[in-house]
């Protein structure tokens, strides 16, 4: 599904390159579920985001599901992205201003999806992550890992392929943590591929396969 | 998707609610400067462009030619028959005397009708709009008819039912009301509130049959030939054809010193020479002045939406990252703008309201303006919406662009915005500092030109107008003065110094063969002239009040005007004074330190001072200190008892001279509250930048205060930014200023020299305001405990 080949990122830093991603090769099978894992600094973050496309590399080739997606026009690009990929964020980032409804509705009112499909799916999601309940509270009257679940199904709203979390429990405690891993086996088990950034052992055991990253280079994959 | 956006706007708004008050009042403020504007233009330029054919009609005006071209308008009634029947391309022409000073009794009560009467016949209604809303207008060919408008009828007869009632001019004449008139249309520089008909002028003015109607020489401004003519382009002819009928009818010498021409109506008002003479660059300074404070509250706008980035970068890299297309985003930032655009534009015609019935209660006074019609209102609303959206929503379409959803989520992207939003800043209180400096200047000149007599003294002179047929009473009245302890000293005149209507006419000095090809003007009273106004006399002495044997004191300008230098070589010369004296050659017999005898906008002109009782029109009494209220009862009592058809009217001399300067005036109002406006929308600017910028800078506000700062260095840390701000737009406006009010200050012939105060009080003002606007927030966030700002999420 996704293909990585001789990725590399830097920044100028006072005349010389800075180096965040350096020669990355990597390859991910569709129904994966990857753990990305390194230390602060090591690129783990911007990788996602290349591959989520939020980022560009400087150099390197990107296929995603055989497309070159870096060759892609930016319009091509962002559709591509509205209808395979989802994201998780480690602070949520809810939509203050927006009800638990309206969050997870958002990017299928970018979709320029019918009322009455955005209707279904929303009270699809509402029903999966069992929310229902809250679906009229704002952000603000929500706990952490009640916002991370409203993110997560956010982020599935639009049925995406792929789902890419960074530090998806970073904000949150060990007992809301792991309700949120479990929800992701859950999902992989359903058949969507999972890429997440994460700092903590336990959490990246819940994937099939950990890619370790040190100073911007892959380590034995 | 349009409903969702309207409900985040909505939210955001609301969340927002300090900001969006500020920005709602702002632009409110600003629309409402800038609707009122436009009705004041509107309603000057469409001053006589409503009649059916505004474009036909003319009216006449001559110029006199001496050394200047004296311009004047208003002919004789000779003149007028002459028009009437010999000259075919006109189509209709009227006589049309107005401003008549009458007194009529109706019901036993008196009125003065105050210049708002008029004397014409039923051609003026064919020429002008101003429909009839009962009666015949033939009628008013008629003698001993009167018609009225709606607002005079109601204010004599309490009701508009008015047709057949009677009003008594002067006590003596009955005149039956034929018609009532409809007075809507305001904006005409040729309108009265009550018509007589032309056929009774000689009855109720009680003319005598010595020329007024034959003699073409009758000529009197008040008398305006209108007329409409079958195509506009006979007016070369028209004008030739006048001169043919001077020629023919008066004399031919008459040509030499007049030439007559045709102004069209619509010109009227904005003309300088003959007409009202309102200014047209008074309009532009509004609209100017409109516009300018319009882009300030923009600016502040702009400016919020720019600094507000903070929270919105990142709901906008959420966004983005949720699939948003930069469009979407756009669109939603334009529905927010349109909203509270939308908000403001509803606030703004409130406002609007308000300030119109304000303004025309006290800032326009003499002649309201008119509302526009709600068509063109409309349009010019949605035109300032849509405009103010637009203009406002090219920021954020920047931010856009640039925005990078990572360096959005992760609250990054201040980018470059603060230079731009520094130079606004800057731009907005230069506009605010230029109108303060106006202002300042404005209000001192127009002060000076109100209280500065040049050569003579009003304090403490009352006026009282007095009507010729009143003049039988005068030895009465004199006992009366005379008597009374509280007046220092009275004179019969004709115009006081500084007075709207100065005559003046040519002069044959020391028995030349030539009469002098410049006029001086006249002022005309009795020998008590010099004293109650206190014009010093220089040398010689103070002159008669005999007409036979005239003598006449001339004014300093006037004796170097003759080629003299020494006042006692130009004393006991023979002076023949056209118009101030036409039987008798007279004797100078004195000289006089200049005075004025027009207002301040004019130069001193050589001026002669005589005596010609058939002039007279007002009293003019110096009182002793500030008895002034008890004098007036006195006089009143005893001016019922001499008159008692008459109303008793008096103006403080100190006021009608500050009715001179009407126009500067309004200017010196408009432009205070001009300043006023832009100093609170560029208030309103710094308090939602503040805010913002404290929100910004709380976690340095912390560790500074934690780092061991005072509440005061925090105030001063937050303070450096905006002082600095407001110095910058001081030197930048500061030089704009001096250079437009010196261009302002040479129109007149007397004004204030600019100096370094009024500039350093700008900038005191200036800084005083904004450190005033800034002080409360930033103490409040210099006291906020740092343990509270330090906190992480």
């Amino acid at each position: 599904m996704i293909k990585l080949e001789n990725i590399f990122k830097w920044y100028q830093v006072s005349g010389a390159r800075s180096f965040v991603l350096k020669d990355i090769n990597l390859h991910i099978e569709q129904g994966d579920f990857v753990s990305i894992m390194g230390p602060s600094g090591s690129g783990k973050s911007t990788l996602l985001n290349v591959i989520g496309l939020l980022d560009e590399p400087n150099e390197g080739k990107y296929y995603f599901m055989d497309e070159d997606v870096l060759a892609l026009k930016a319009k091509k690009r962002a559709a591509l992205f509205q209808s395979h990929m989802g994201y998780v964020f480690q602070s949520y980032h809810l939509i203050d201003e927006l009800t638990v409804y309206e969050n997870i509705e958002t990017p299928l009112i970018y979709k320029n999806l019918s009322s009455k499909e955005r209707k279904a799916i929303v009270a699809d999601m509402l029903d999966r992550f069992g929310i229902v309940g809250k679906k009229d509270l704002f952000p603000s009257q929500l706990s952490g890992g009640q916002q991370q679940v409203v993110g997560i199904a956010r982020a599935l709203a639009g049925s995406p392929k792929l789902l890419l979390a960074d530090e998806p429990t970073g904000n949150l405690n060990s007992k809301q943590g792991e309700h949120i891993m479990s929800l992701f086996k859950q999902l992989n088990e359903e058949g969507v591929t999972i890429i997440q950034v994460t700092h903590s052992e336990k959490n990246a055991e819940y994937g099939h396969r950990i890619v370790n990253l040190l100073d911007g280079q892959l380590k034995d994959i | 998707m349009i409903r969702h956006f309207f409900k985040t706007a909505i939210r955001h708004l609301s969340k927002h609610k300090k900001h969006t008050l500020l920005n709602v009042w702002g632009l409110a403020l600003a629309i409402a400067c800038c609707l009122f504007i436009y009705t004041f233009i509107v309603y000057q330029l469409g001053f006589d462009r409503f009649h059916r054919q505004s474009d036909r009609i003319f009216m006449v005006v001559k110029d006199l030619k001496l050394e200047q071209l004296e311009h004047s308008k208003g002919g004789s009634y000779a003149m007028y028959t002459a028009i009437e029947k010999e000259i075919p391309q006109v189509e209709h022409v009227t006589l049309y005397m107005d401003k008549q000073d009458l007194t009529l009794k109706i019901n036993n009560k008196l009125f003065k009708t105050e210049g708002k009467a008029a004397f014409t016949n039923a051609i003026y209604f064919d020429i002008l709009n101003f429909p009839w809303l009962a009666g015949d207008v033939q009628q008013l060919n008629e003698p001993n008819t009167v018609a009225l408008t709606k607002g005079i009828a109601e204010r004599y007869f309490g009701t508009t039912d008015a047709i057949g009632k009677t009003i008594w001019v002067e006590s003596q004449h009955p005149v039956t009301v034929v018609g009532i008139i409809d007075d809507s249309r305001r904006n005409s520089d040729f309108r009265s509130e009550i018509y007589f008909s032309l056929a009774s002028v000689k009855e109720l003015k009680g003319i005598k049959e010595d020329g007024t109607f034959s003699n073409w020489g009758y000529t009197h401004t008040s008398n305006n030939f209108l007329m409409s003519l079958h195509q506009s382009n006979a007016k070369p002819l028209v004008e030739k054809s006048l001169h043919d009928l001077v020629a023919k009818y008066w004399h031919k010498d008459v040509l030499e010193y007049y030439s007559y021409r045709l102004l069209g109506l619509p010109d009227f008002h904005f003309d300088k020479d003959y007409g009202s003479g309102t200014q047209k660059s008074l309009l532009l300074i509004l609209g100017s002045i409109g516009l300018g404070i319009l882009g300030m509250a923009c600016v502040n706008y702009i400016n919020m939406i720019s600094a507000q980035q903070l929270y919105r970068s990142t709901e906008m890299g959420i966004r983005k990252a949720l699939g948003g297309t930069k469009k979407q985003l756009f669109l939603q930032f334009t529905i927010e703008t349109l909203l509270l655009s939308l908000i403001a534009l509803i606030l703004a015609w409130l406002l609007f309201f308000i300030a119109f019935d304000w303004a025309n209660k006290y800032l326009f006074l003499a002649d309201p303006i008119q509302r526009i019609p709600l068509g063109s209102s409309l349009i010019i609303s949605l035109l300032l919406w849509w405009g103010i959206a637009i203009l406002t929503s090219i920021y954020p379409s920047l931010f856009l662009k640039q925005l990078h959803i990572q360096t959005g989520i992760k609250k990054l992207a201040l980018g470059r915005w603060h230079i731009t939003q520094r130079t606004l800043v800057v731009l907005q209180n230069s506009i605010a500092l230029l109108l303060v400096t106006g202002t300042i200047v404005i209000v001192s000149q127009v002060r000076y030109l109100k209280n500065t007599d040049k050569g003579f003294d009003r304090s403490s002179v009352l006026i009282i107008p007095i009507k010729s047929e009143m003049w039988n009473q005068k030895e009465k009245i004199s006992n009366l003065l005379r008597e009374n302890p509280a007046i220092i000293s009275y004179s019969f005149c004709d115009n006081p110094p500084s007075y709207d209507k100065v005559w003046g006419g040519t002069v044959q000095f020391d028995d030349n063969a030539e009469w002098e090809t410049w006029a001086p003007r006249f002022a005309i009273g009795d020998s008590s002239y010099l004293r109650t106004f206190g014009i010093h006399l220089l040398a010689g002495n103070n002159f008669n009040q005999d007409m036979k044997n005239p003598q006449f004191l001339i004014n300093e300008t006037m004796l170097n005007k003759l080629g003299y230098t020494h006042a006692q070589d130009i004393i006991g010369k023979n002076l023949m004074a056209g118009g101030l004296n036409d039987q008798h050659k007279g004797k100078i017999i004195g000289v006089v330190a200049d005075f004025s005898t027009h207002s301040l906008n004019e130069a001193i002109a050589p001026t002669v001072l005589g005596y010609n009782e058939t002039r007279f029109k007002n009293i003019a009494i110096k009182y002793a200190g500030t008895a002034s209220s008890r004098l007036l009862n006195t006089l009143e009592q005893q001016w019922k008892i001499l008159y008692p058809n008459e109303v008793f009217e008096y103006h403080f001399y100190d006021e009608q001279i500050a009715n001179l300067y009407k126009k500067e005036a309004l200017l010196e109002k408009l432009i205070w509250i001009a300043a006023m406006l832009s100093i609170t929308i560029s208030t309103f600017g710094f308090l939602g930048l503040l805010s913002i910028i404290i929100a910004r800078r709380t976690k340095e506000i912390g560790i500074r205060k934690v780092l061991g700062s005072s509440n005061v260095g925090i105030f001063q840390l937050l303070a450096k930014d905006f002082v600095r701000w407001v110095l910058i737009a001081f030197l930048i406006s500061a030089p704009i200023a001096w250079y437009l009010l010196r261009k302002w200050l040479e129109d007149f012939t007397y004004h204030i020299t600019l100096s370094w105060w009024m500039f350093v009080l700008t900038g005191i003002i200036g800084i005083f305001t904004t450190l005033l606007t800034i002080s409360f927030q930033s103490f409040k966030a210099a006291k906020t405990n740092p343990v509270n700002s330090l906190r992480d999420e």
